[in-house]
């Protein structure tokens, strides 16, 4: 899985067509997810959705397509990432669990550098501060 | 008041004057309502005689108006019978409004009767879909689709609609005065001040400049701005398929239409030249079939979309996001305030060379058989310079993609993309509603004509004068051409026979019926179609083994382009 690209998808939600329009983007360019997560953010409708893909040669078109999309309002591709692992045992709060055999797996980025598509076009690159990526890195 | 009545008020305030499509159960009451609207003559409501054509309609409408063209269906097979009409709209770019019945919500994924997931179907065919759960939402999403479909790049909207909310009372009705759609916020128009004079000095300093125009340049309305720009550096103009539709023909420096059935002039310049400034175009296989044709030239290139620019397999020197006619203004002000050097003699003659000795291969006669260029010389000769023309897909397309000449923007119109046969009738339909002024010709294939030909009474019921002109080779002659050369004349699946009448078949329709044997039967035909200025259909009968040429071998380059072959010479 490391060979993946971490891709996140920030856009509104009408019905759950949102959310097969942002698989699909990456199905019609035969890009593989690996992993998905998402989540709704606040009650107008805006929702992060978090893909691990694989690593392809067409997928910075399906960034830029996917960022022009009606109601996605900006795709980040996380450039010079790590993934934390983090296992919990199911219905066990809060428990990391290495060798709960039915387990929720959260996957974390922790990561230097940020490319944002946007409206089709690429913006400038996000490099946060250490001390966030430190913090997150506990997390 | 209720939604059907909402969704006939949002349409009206958005100015649609016409709604091409056919009732059903789940739209039945959208028609309800449109029955006094359409008495009252404040929307026009045409029948097609099958879905397909309702959206080929709507495209051609708003391809010939610029405004977007809008068309309905009842659930299930009538919205999925539209499916292969918005895809064509969507490839190509063209603002359609498809107002889809929908089972009601209740029944809604349990298999009903007529039930098809419309939005599912159509999510990656069009610019945008919606499925409405409240009756209350119409005005905003009615307004919402005209924004979406009409701005940034043009595209096809969907509003699917539940057949309950059609009848639901709605309280505390508010029409909005704009759109408001989150994660929207269209296009750029202006690109950067600092990018257009690097264009503007790439393009001074270049010895073999080259313009190519696509279906961007239409919607912009930036024809004028592109001559203007020929003009003052003393730039060929080479043009995509759709950007025929840009450019009047007559104008000495354009060569005609790049790519893999392009001008052979224009395929020659294209390669010779050092400099391309791009505009409108999204550079397609069909256009670009291989991006070593374009890799040593220094490329710029004009996009309402970014993304056409940042997803080019080669290296584009200046990509300039914004509006072609806005674009290429501070591109022609840039130049100005730069110097503009003199006029490139040596290119201008190299190119009016190439336009010459093609010329002379093109425009030959053996006599056998009437040839398709001299067929549209002499329509070209006969019909006024404003005529609009439609094409259906095939040989016939390409014979008008090279030898049609288009004297005024916007009056050329035909599916590029998608390439959708039967899509010149019904096209050719919507936009003579769109533009009752300007005769309109389809110009199509037999086999394309036939697959939308049961619409012809449409044309005939409602009076709409349309002329098809039919170039009948009995033969599905793309196929078959390439049958021949790619694939040893292993011809298969491409005949159709020699019993259609197409005459008859017109006058069954109640159209007028012209069978022509000569390039004077066939100006007399039009001129009499012209005159009576009823639906008519004119079978040009053309030679079964008649060539679409140049062309390319499957996966060449426009440097392996064939203008002859061995049969046909020898």
């Amino acid at each position: 899985m490391s060979q993946g690209k971490l891709v996140k998808v920030l856009g509104y939600y009408i019905d759950a067509s949102f959310i097969e329009s942002v698989i699909a983007t990456f199905r019609k360019l035969l890009i593989d997810i690996y992993w998905i997560y998402g989540r709704k953010l606040n009650d107008e409708g805006l929702y992060e959705i978090y893909l691990l893909v694989n690593k392809h040669p067409n997928l910075k078109l399906a960034l830029l397509d996917l960022s022009k999309t009606v109601g996605i309002e900006e795709v980040k591709l996380f450039e010079e990432f790590g993934l934390r692992e983090l296992r919990f045992c199911s219905n066990t709060c809060n428990t990391v669990a290495d060798e709960c055999k039915d387990s929720f797996v959260l996957h974390v980025p922790i990561y230097s550098r940020i490319l944002t598509y946007k409206q089709g076009e690429v913006y400038g690159e996000d490099i946060p501060r250490p001390g966030c990526i430190s913090r997150r890195n506990e997390g | 008041m209720i939604g059907a009545e909402l969704m006939v008020q949002s349409l009206i305030k958005e100015g649609v004057k016409v709604i091409f499509g056919i009732p059903g159960l789940s739209n039945m009451k959208f028609y309800d309502v449109l029955y006094d609207y359409a008495k009252n003559g404040d929307i026009r409501v045409i029948l097609v005689r099958h879905e397909q054509a309702a959206a080929h309609a709507a495209d051609g409408y708003a391809r010939a108006s610029g405004f977007p063209g809008v068309c309905t269906a009842t659930s299930g097979p009538g919205a999925l019978n539209l499916v292969t009409g918005i895809a064509t709209a969507y490839w190509d770019s063209s603002p359609v409004i498809a107002i889809t019945g929908q089972v009601p919500l209740s029944s809604m994924g349990k298999l009903s009767f007529q039930e098809a997931d419309i939005v599912g179907v159509t999510q990656h065919i069009t610019k945008f879909v919606i499925r409405l759960s409240r009756a209350e939402d119409i005005p905003k999403w009615v307004k919402n689709a005209f924004y979406i479909a009409l701005s940034g790049r043009p595209g096809p909207v969907v509003i699917d609609v539940p057949r309950d909310l059609w009848t639901k009372n709605v309280d505390n009705i508010s029409f909005p005065t704009s759109p408001n759609i989150k994660g929207y916020n269209g296009f750029r128009l202006r690109a950067e001040p600092e990018l257009v004079k690097k264009a503007a000095s790439i393009l001074i300093n270049a010895e073999k400049p080259l313009i190519l125009v696509g279906a961007g340049v239409v919607w912009s309305g930036a024809s004028e701005e592109v001559l203007t720009l020929s003009n003052l550096l003393g730039v060929p103009i080479v043009s995509t398929l759709l950007g025929k539709a840009a450019i009047p023909h007559d104008y000495p420096l354009y060569l005609g239409m790049l790519g893999y059935y392009g001008r052979a002039e224009a395929n020659k310049a294209f390669i010779e030249s050092d400099a391309v400034l791009v505009v409108g175009a999204r550079l397609s296989d069909r256009t670009l079939p291989s991006p070593k044709d374009i890799e040593s030239k220094k490329v710029i290139m004009v996009n309402i979309d970014p993304t056409d620019i940042e997803k080019q397999p080669f290296k584009v020197e200046v990509g300039l996001v914004g509006d072609a006619k806005i674009v290429l203004r501070d591109l022609i002000n840039a130049l100005m305030h730069l110097g503009v050097k003199g006029y490139r003699s040596e290119w201008i003659k190299r190119v009016v060379e190439l336009k010459e000795y093609y010329e002379a291969l093109y425009y030959r006669d053996d006599g056998k058989g009437l040839k398709p260029w001299r067929v549209l010389k002499t329509l070209r000769e006969v019909l006024p310079r404003d005529t609009i023309v439609t094409t259906g897909v095939g040989q016939h397309q390409m014979w008008v993609a090279l030898f049609w000449d288009v004297l005024k923007p916007r009056t050329f119109i035909s599916s590029g993309g998608m390439g959708t046969m039967g899509f010149g009738l019904p096209a050719a339909i919507g936009a003579k509603i769109a533009r009752p002024e300007s005769t309109v010709v389809n110009l199509d294939g037999d086999g394309s004509f036939l697959m939308t030909a049961n619409n012809l009474p449409v044309a005939v019921e409602e009076n709409i004068p349309v002329i098809s002109v039919i170039f009948d080779n009995r033969v599905l002659g793309l196929v078959r051409q390439v049958q021949e050369l790619f694939f040893n004349n292993r011809e298969i699946a491409v005949d159709l026979g020699y019993k259609t009448d197409f005459v008859k078949l017109a006058e069954a329709f109640g159209a007028l019926g012209f069978d022509v044997e000569s390039y004077e039967d066939l100006a007399t035909a039009v001129r009499k179609a012209m005159k009576e200025n009823v639906a008519a259909v004119i079978r040009v009968p053309i030679p079964r083994d008649e060539l679409a040429l140049p062309t390319l071998p499957p996966g060449g380059s426009l440097r392996e382009m064939i203008t002859r072959v061995a049969r046909k010479t020898s």
